[in-house]
């Protein structure tokens, strides 16, 4: 996973680094594969049951130290730091996705 | 039988029995390994103890966890936790428990450190990778309380939920404490009991730095001999052990197996010193006659005394010393379940009850594992080599702990 993401703590942030980058399909795939992975490891759960449109409180079952959990799962995956706020006013798995997307940027 | 009560207030008996231990993870292989006088003892495994002064311990084998918990709860909670809830939940099948109101069913359990390993790895990742990599259960994965708010949430059970941090002590006092809910009619259930799993680097270093255990590295079968001449230091081991509680009449009326009643318990403090006991013994006298008192039970009447025995040169001569001060010169058979399983710190006492009161059932005391050169300051009558048979009466256990606090128990069988 980590030849695919390249991410070091020099380049996480993006006001570190410029402007967003395109997130072209690909990396939207790969994203969600490691969105997926995090979380089904943090709630004990299928991967599978982890799309895009499920919410992590009613669908998925999590709480709010699961929310801080699948962070640090995101981020030992990643190898980045991600912002601080985490999940906490996030809703539904298509919406983490798009915030990992948004923070984290993919290597050249 | 006695009467109904002593001054009137409830009777309290034990139902069902749970363990998870060194020796066994069910009742049946506990006992056998203690009658057979065997050692539990090994070299460390779930860790590499290499650069550790004590390399050995007892510790719990072929546990599955998620044999009783669920694996989101298995990944958010310490081994001290799993092994708690797993031998609560064994007391409470065992007891073919009716229900009873939520509200009413109580839960205390004692542990010496909570859960160490759990907070010694978020130590660990607070110093190399800082305060943002925190588990964010880094406090409650730790926290003394967190057994028996797992063991209420799994079970619903909304009444008096307590935790007894009292070291080597928190076991006997958990089982009296909740036993005493049934007499004030605070409860009409209780799972009390004990959990330890501290077998973790910084507990062995640092009872290690204190001197309390023995460095047998090259024998650790042979390691924990409690008063034995060659004794030098306790082991440190881990498990868990419940009970369930309820009144006399309760258990009576739904036809439960009985196994015995806590018929007496006592606690106080030696408030002497940090870890050595009171040279004279007083706070141990005091605690032992206390619990015979409150039994209303002449020492004469006890059958056995399961000793706090931990095999530390200093505890045993105290205790032997102590036991001779109750009961005269001539002392009933004493066993230590220690010398077969090591140490389990706030687990010891309940474990020992548990050992107890299946002695009690079967009236034979077992035999202290590694007892092969009785210590001839000691005046005490040491069960040693082969089970005591035909030991009737009561049952004495006894906790002490580092802190100096107390705790005795008097178990009986109901119709006796």
């Amino acid at each position: 996973m980590s030849s695919l993401w390249v991410g070091t703590r020099l380049m996480r942030r993006r006001a570190a680094t410029g402007p967003d980058k395109e997130i072209t399909g690909v990396d939207r795939q790969k994203s969600l594969a490691v969105l997926q992975e995090a979380v089904a490891e943090v709630l004990a759960i299928d991967a599978g049951a982890v799309v895009e449109e499920a919410t992590f409180r009613e669908d998925l079952g999590a709480d709010s130290l699961d929310l801080v959990e699948i962070v640090l799962a995101l981020e030992d995956r990643l190898g980045v730091s991600l912002p601080q706020q985490g999940l906490k006013d996030i809703t539904t798995v298509g919406e983490a996705l798009s915030w990992v997307s948004d923070n984290y940027q993919a290597a050249p | 039988m006695r009467p109904a009560s002593r001054s009137g207030r409830e009777r309290v008996v034990v139902t069902g029995l749970g363990v998870k231990t060194p020796a066994g993870n069910d009742i049946k292989t506990l006992w056998s390994t203690l009658v057979a006088g065997e050692s539990a003892i090994a070299v460390i495994r779930r860790f590499d103890p290499s650069d550790l002064p004590v390399r050995f311990a007892g510790e719990v084998a072929d546990f599955d966890p998620g044999a009783y918990l669920g694996p989101k709860v298995v990944r958010q909670t310490d081994r001290t936790t799993h092994l708690g809830f797993a031998a609560a939940v064994d007391a409470l099948t065992d007891a073919d428990c009716v229900p009873a109101d939520p509200a009413r069913c109580a839960v205390v359990v004692g542990t010496g450190m909570g859960g160490t390993a759990s907070f010694y790895e978020q130590i660990r990742k607070l110093i190399e990778d800082g305060p943002a990599r925190l588990s964010p259960r880094a406090v409650t994965m730790s926290m003394p309380n967190a057994t028996s708010a797992q063991i209420a949430m799994e079970l619903g059970w909304r009444g008096p939920n307590l935790c007894l941090a009292t070291g080597c002590t928190a076991g006997t006092q958990a089982i009296g404490e909740g036993a005493r809910l049934i007499r004030e009619g605070a409860a009409d259930l209780v799972l009390a009991g004990g959990a330890e799993a501290a077998v973790t680097p910084i507990a062995i270093a640092g009872f290690a730095q204190m001197g309390a255990l023995s460095t047998r590295n090259d024998q650790p079968e042979r390691a924990s001999r409690p008063f034995d001449a060659l004794r030098d230091g306790f082991v440190l081991g881990e498990g868990a052990a419940f009970t369930l509680l309820e009144s006399l009449d309760r258990a009576m009326a739904r036809g439960a197996r009985i196994y015995g009643e806590i018929a007496g318990y006592g606690r106080n403090c030696d408030a002497y010193h940090v870890t050595v006991p009171d040279p004279q013994g007083n706070g141990a006298v005091a605690c032992m006659r206390l619990a015979l008192d409150d039994a209303g039970l002449d020492p004469s009447m006890i059958g056995h005394i399961n000793a706090h025995g931990t095999s530390t040169p200093l505890n045993d001569s105290v205790e032997a010393k102590a036991i001779c001060m109750v009961f005269g010169s001539r002392t009933p058979p004493v066993t230590s379940t220690k010398g077969a399983i090591g140490h389990l710190m706030g687990a010891a006492g309940a474990v020992e009850a548990v050992a107890s009161l299946v002695a009690l059932g079967h009236g034979v005391v077992p035999p202290v594992t590694n007892l092969t050169q009785p210590d001839a300051e000691l005046h005490i009558d040491v069960v040693a080599h082969t089970p005591r048979t035909g030991c009737h009466g009561s049952v004495l256990t006894n906790s002490f702990g580092f802190g100096g606090q107390n705790a005795s128990l008097v178990l009986s069988l109901v119709d006796d």
